[in-house]
């Protein structure tokens, strides 16, 4: 390119940045079929768990990522009941990594043992793969903290039957595409963080003749699909781990401002940037402002937590929240509110997707590429839609809300970055 | 004496920044209309230079 000839020479960041996006897009994550968590996640070893989040200690974790550590330890069969795991877990015997630096990704307290199932996402482009395991429903679950029998009993009753069965169906389904899902789902009213409710259909009917041509005794179908067909939510864990492998596939990339991942732990909020591998940047997890479930009121909700915001970071979940209009009143705001986060997110992105359309805004791509500088720039910090727990380990879900990643988190990577390449 | 131009008369006001001040001529039925800025970084210098050494890359 020469100057002066009517081109833009690139900078070295946007040229970085350009082929950030342009890997991330052109990924092309597919779920093969479900493991256990240590046969496949590099780097588990036994008595260690993943969480959410950024790394975190035992000592500085929040009650309802402990909560869910204590009933995992259980589920595992290191010990009999929750107290004797805290026990365990203050003794430093349970080693603590978060998912994102073992190539997972986990919603809510995320956290994934090593006889859980997980679905294997691999991206069929550039090769890397994505864990995450499977989604329990709603209410009194592990990943919001609870650990009560009820909770156990399902988790052992996911793994007797429901991951088994679907185990055999991939082998008869190949590798299902999960981009088509998931731009079909955003014509559908999905954005694809709080509202799966449509993504998730189509992978139940997608996955229905392959369950049932397995051969498994027919009781075993009914009570899986009637399962998946309950719970909304049962493709979140496939939208995040298909979009933690389109976002690693843009990251590592030299003089890149790219914004590769956001999560929480519910202490800490993190993110990572593709020109700064191996780096974490964090600052307080803030508390979303909450729409609280029947019974439970201001007060009761715990710090934002959890790997589902990889969808923002995609540009999905609250950055695409016009494509759901239904999801908005779940969140607590209007379809107007929706709109304007949607283009307010324009100004921290440098990209459209161009797979992923907006039908209400005449099919422009969402947003994509967060960019540290933008951010940081402009002041506006990135807004996530999100699941709340219970402040207390035990209780487990009690609304829905919206938070904004924090400022500090951006300030601290530009710093780095400037430090690095400046 | 000539009349004041009708803009002077019936002034239209942009209002940059701040937006209590909008509120406040909004109320008063002013015609006026906000734009929406913020001084780079939140008017953060230390912020404002990282970004400035950034754009010679």
């Amino acid at each position: 390119m020469n100057k002066g000839e009517g081109v833009r020479e690139l900078g070295k960041i946007e040229e970085a940045n350009e082929k950030a996006v342009k890997k991330i897009m052109e990924a092309k994550p597919t779920v093969i079929g479900i493991k256990k968590a240590r046969d496949v996640i590099p780097g588990t070893k036994e008595h260690m768990l993943l969480h959410a989040g950024p790394p975190i200690t035992w000592e500085r974790m929040c009650d309802p990522q402990r909560g869910a550590v204590m009933g995992a330890a259980v589920f595992e069969g290191w010990v009999d009941t929750p107290e004797e795991a805290a026990k365990m877990a203050e003794r430093g015997e349970i080693e603590f990594a978060a998912c994102h630096d073992h190539d997972s990704v986990g919603p809510m307290a995320g956290i994934t043992s090593p006889s859980m199932s997980v679905y294997v996402v691999k991206n069929e482009v550039h090769g890397n793969m994505a864990y995450c395991n499977l989604n329990e429903g709603l209410g009194k679950v592990l990943r919001y903290g609870a650990y009560s029998e009820e909770v156990l009993d399902r988790l052992r009753w996911m793994e007797s039957e429901m991951a088994p069965l679907l185990a055999e169906a991939f082998k008869r389904s190949g590798p299902i595409d999960l981009v088509g899902i998931m731009a079909k789902a955003l014509h559908m009213g999905d954005e694809l963080h709080c509202r799966n409710t449509a993504a998730s259909l189509i992978f139940l009917k997608t996955m229905s003749p392959h369950m049932v041509e397995t051969g498994f005794d027919g009781k075993i179908v009914s009570r899986v699909m009637e399962f998946m067909g309950r719970n909304e939510l049962t493709f979140l864990q496939l939208s995040m781990a298909a979009s933690k492998a389109m976002l690693d596939a843009g990251h590592g990339i030299d003089y890149s401002t790219v914004v590769t991942t956001m999560t929480r732990n519910g202490t800490d909020f993190g993110i990572r940037v593709s020109g700064l591998p191996g780096q974490w940047f964090t600052a307080p997890a803030p508390k979303p402002k909450t729409l609280f479930f029947p019974g439970f009121k201001e007060g009761d909700e715990g710090g934002d937590i959890g790997d589902s915001a990889i969808m923002e970071t995609m540009g999905l979940g609250n950055f695409a929240c016009i494509c759901a209009p239904a999801v908005v009143q779940v969140v607590g705001g209007t379809v107007k509110d929706a709109e304007n986060f949607t283009r307010e997110m324009r100004e921290v992105t440098i990209a459209r997707h161009k797979a992923f359309t907006i039908p209400y805004m005449n099919f422009e791509g969402t947003s994509l590429g967060i960019d540290i500088r933008k951010v940081v720039e402009t002041g506006i910090e990135p807004s996530i839609n999100t699941g709340v727990t219970h402040k207390k380990a035990g209780v487990g879900g009690v609304g829905f809300g919206l938070v904004r990643a924090p400022m500090d988190c951006f300030k601290k990577a530009l710093r780095a970055f400037v430090e690095k390449y400046g | 004496m000539r009349e004041p131009a009708r803009f002077l008369r019936e002034p239209k006001i942009i209002n940059v920044g701040a937006k209590h001040f909008y509120d406040d001529l909004k109320s008063q039925g002013a015609d006026t209309v906000h734009v929406d800025w913020r001084p780079p970084a939140g008017g953060d210098r230390e912020m404002a230079d990282l970004l400035d050494k950034l754009k010679k890359l």
